[in-house]
């Protein structure tokens, strides 16, 4: 039906496009024509040199007025539409382009300011993101506050016009980093565990701040753990209100996992053709068993993709974002795991040799059933809130 | 770029969803399967609607509406597990309207269009129980070079599912030849794709409603994760199908460059994905589940009929390699497709 059939099926509207509109194409060539100009080149091997590559990147895009696209221009943005904002993705892919650091900042940081902050937060805070002045780090879960976020204990005491910070954070991203942190404490042990809440933006060189790496079990540091002591923080920087830390937290999140299905869906794919040229290289797709399971990987990766601008569409259409997102999370992380498994058992004896390419990514895959919000709690979200089951405990 | 339904195909859904709660209930389906007899007031329902000629060229009597909108009415059909055979006479319409001449068109479409007799599409060299076919006016055999199209009678196979009538075609090379199918072929698949996304998701949303108020231990089964994760995961490969589904349909609608590859995955997800949720919501009604009254099992039986049919899952991920392999070493990459 379509393509050469002058006869048969009738040749009515179709309103459901996936071609780039008009304005995704002219956005797409003006930025493909960029990035082969700017082009950061290949990644430094060490993991800090790689961080600092990757903030570079940020300010490179920023020069070329593509570091957030999904900010309003009044900050600095492009007030792209998420579709907008998923094309640049895709095209950051396609040219081997890094994701830039800092994403703490642009993606969940500054939408949440913007949201809750004041005038004055806002001014002195956003620009300064995009150009990677400041880098950003999420002080959220602690030792006894993981998937249970409201059971959060770090405790700011009211002194004046400050708070007096003590307790611990752990699994914080980037906090080797960071000059600023999104921090979620309790002020108020006497009400419901998630209305005794409060978010500030944490200066990181307040004296009696303590940054401990955490050696995970790839052998790196990503996370960290952080430790306060009597840490001082003006009112100035309380984000929304005393006792408002749930509800902002809960938008920082959702921008967190917005930014999934664009971005996790392309690093599915690079690791896919990655996999891929390794399987044709070595003509291990004439096994039917490998071919198979290679088959239905690459079905999962280009669910997730068009799942993600499906969603996009949706919450387009919709006017509104909802717990979508979820999904695209719990998609990729099943997809990940099952790809690194997968290749460790068609590449060989030689996959799980130190520092080999694909032993690192099956090793890190381990993360990501747990990061970023547990499949499990992704399930209860699932269960809860889109298909209104009855609350589990 | 939008992937999204349209107000009108959200539109002809809802409408094909109200008119189906009220007309194809379990229990007309029911009836239909033990009397192994299509329902016929229904069929002569989905007629008057027009349902059997919706992708049909408006030339040839039909509604001139495409791939998507039929894979919402096909979906729907699924989604109520209605008795007709409606299913193999869109596929029959789609099919011939991909592969066959003006002249075959002529001939044939305008009575499938008026669904003055039924159609069903079977595979060459395939002993897949074909539905529909075993009370079917119109056989069309699909094969690789092109395919043919006859009014013989195919032989009745009774199988697990009742509610739809199957048939085995006896001479497949039998009737007038047809041009090149591979656009009918990845129709069918899609067509077929979406009414295996239409019966997984009413087992999912049958097994979310039963275990909201099903109660043991004093509690809606529902609040233990055992249960509600369950049905989450099933939410989650219903939503990855029927991205695969409506993707194939616009792809193959428009003759996008991808469209032969979006048709495989689509059915071989479906294939899997249809039996695996329509299955776990058997299991998720706990014992009411395995019984004849509960309902579950028409769902399951057709999502177990159709998983093989026009291809299985694993021959279509075998199918999509090739393509796969195809497009590595013709041109490169497709424009965000």
């Amino acid at each position: 039906m379509g393509a050469g059939a002058d006869h048969g099926v009738g040749r009515a509207a179709v309103v459901m496009d996936l071609t780039l509109s008009a304005d995704e194409l002219a956005f797409r060539d003006e930025f493909r024509a960029w990035i082969a100009d700017h082009h950061p080149g290949s990644p430094p091997s060490n993991v800090e040199e790689r961080y600092y590559w990757r903030l570079e990147w940020l300010r490179e895009l920023n020069r070329g007025g593509f570091a957030a696209m999904h900010w309003p221009s009044e900050f600095g943005g492009r007030g792209a539409t998420a579709m907008l904002n998923a094309v640049f993705f895709i095209e950051l892919a396609r040219a081997g382009a890094p994701i830039p650091a800092n994403h703490i900042a642009t993606f969940m940081a500054g939408p949440t300011i913007m949201q809750w902050g004041t005038v004055e937060q806002k001014e002195r805070y956003l620009a300064p993101m995009l150009r990677a002045d400041n880098v950003w780090c999420q002080g959220f879960s602690e030792p006894g506050a993981g998937s249970d976020l409201a059971a959060v204990a770090t405790f700011a005491a009211r002194d004046g016009d400050e708070f007096v910070v003590n307790g611990q954070k752990v699994w914080t991203s980037e906090a080797q980093y960071a000059h600023f942190c999104l921090l979620v404490t309790r002020t108020d042990r006497s009400v419901a565990q998630h209305k005794g809440l409060t978010y500030f933006i944490l200066d990181m060189s307040s004296p009696g701040i303590t940054r401990r790496p955490l050696r995970q079990l790839t052998g790196e540091s990503e996370f960290n753990e952080l430790f306060f002591d009597n840490v001082r923080i003006p009112a100035s920087s309380v984000v929304g209100e005393v006792g408002n830390g749930w509800r902002v937290a809960m938008t920082t999140l959702m921008h967190e996992r917005s930014m999934i299905g664009a971005g996790y869906g392309i690093r599915l794919r690079n690791y896919l053709t990655v996999v891929e040229e390794h399987l044709r290289a070595h003509g291990l797709l004439s096994d039917p068993v490998v071919a198979d399971r290679f088959a239905d990987l690459e079905i999962r990766t280009r669910a997730l993709e068009l799942s993600a601008l499906r969603q996009i569409s949706e919450a387009q259409a919709r006017g509104s974002v909802g717990s979508e997102g979820s999904i695209l999370k719990l998609m990729w992380s099943e997809t990940y795991s099952r790809l690194a498994e997968f290749a460790i058992e068609t590449v060989g004896p030689d996959a799980l040799e130190d520092g080999s390419g694909w032993a690192w990514e099956y090793l890190r895959s381990r993360a990501s059933t747990i990061e970023g919000g547990t499949s499990d709690i992704l399930r209860n979200i699932v269960a809860d809130r889109i298909l209104g089951l009855p609350r589990a405990r | 770029m939008r992937f999204t339904l349209s107000e009108e195909q959200a539109a002809i859904r809802d409408m094909a969803r109200e008119v189906l709660a009220a007309e194809s209930t379990f229990e007309r389906v029911r009836i239909a399967g033990e009397a192994r007899q299509y329902d016929s007031e229904l069929w002569a329902l989905q007629r008057s609607m027009g349902w059997p000629g919706v992708a049909v060229s408006e030339r040839w009597g039909g509604q001139g509406l495409g791939l998507v909108e039929l894979s919402v009415i096909s979906e729907e059909c699924g989604y109520a597990c209605a008795s007709t055979p409606l299913l193999g006479t869109i596929l029959a319409a789609t099919s011939l309207a991909g592969a066959a001449s003006n002249e075959q068109c002529e001939r044939y479409l305008p009575s499938l269009a008026a669904g003055e007799f039924s159609g069903a599409v079977a595979l060459m060299a395939d002993t897949t129980p074909v539905p529909d076919a075993g009370e079917a006016g119109l056989i069309v055999v699909l094969e690789g070079s092109g395919g043919h199209v006859s009014l013989q009678p195919a032989q009745p196979v009774e199988t697990i599912d009742p509610t739809l009538r199957y048939g085995r075609v006896v001479d497949p090379s039998a009737g007038e030849p047809l041009n090149q199918s591979s656009i009918a072929y990845d129709s069918a698949l899609v067509v077929v794709s979406a009414h295996q996304l239409g019966l997984a998701q009413r087992a999912l949303d049958l097994s979310v409603a039963y275990t909201s108020v099903r109660e043991q231990f004093g509690v809606p089964v529902a609040t233990f994760q055992a249960v509600s994760h369950r049905l989450a995961q099933a939410h989650v490969e219903l939503t990855a199908a029927r991205s695969l589904v409506y993707q194939a349909a616009w792809a193959v609608e428009v003759g996008d460059s991808e469209s032969s590859a979006a048709a495989a995955r689509a059915k071989s997800w479906l294939a899997e994905a249809s039996r695996t949720v329509t299955g776990s919501a058997i299991h998720a009604h706990g014992g009411i589940g395995f019984t004849w009254e509960a309902n579950l099992h028409w769902l399951f039986k057709r999502a177990s009929m159709l998983g093989p049919y026009l291809g299985s899952a694993r021959q279509q991920r075998g199918r999509l390699l090739e393509m796969l392999g195809t497009a590595r070493t013709s041109s490169h990459e497709t424009d965000h497709s």
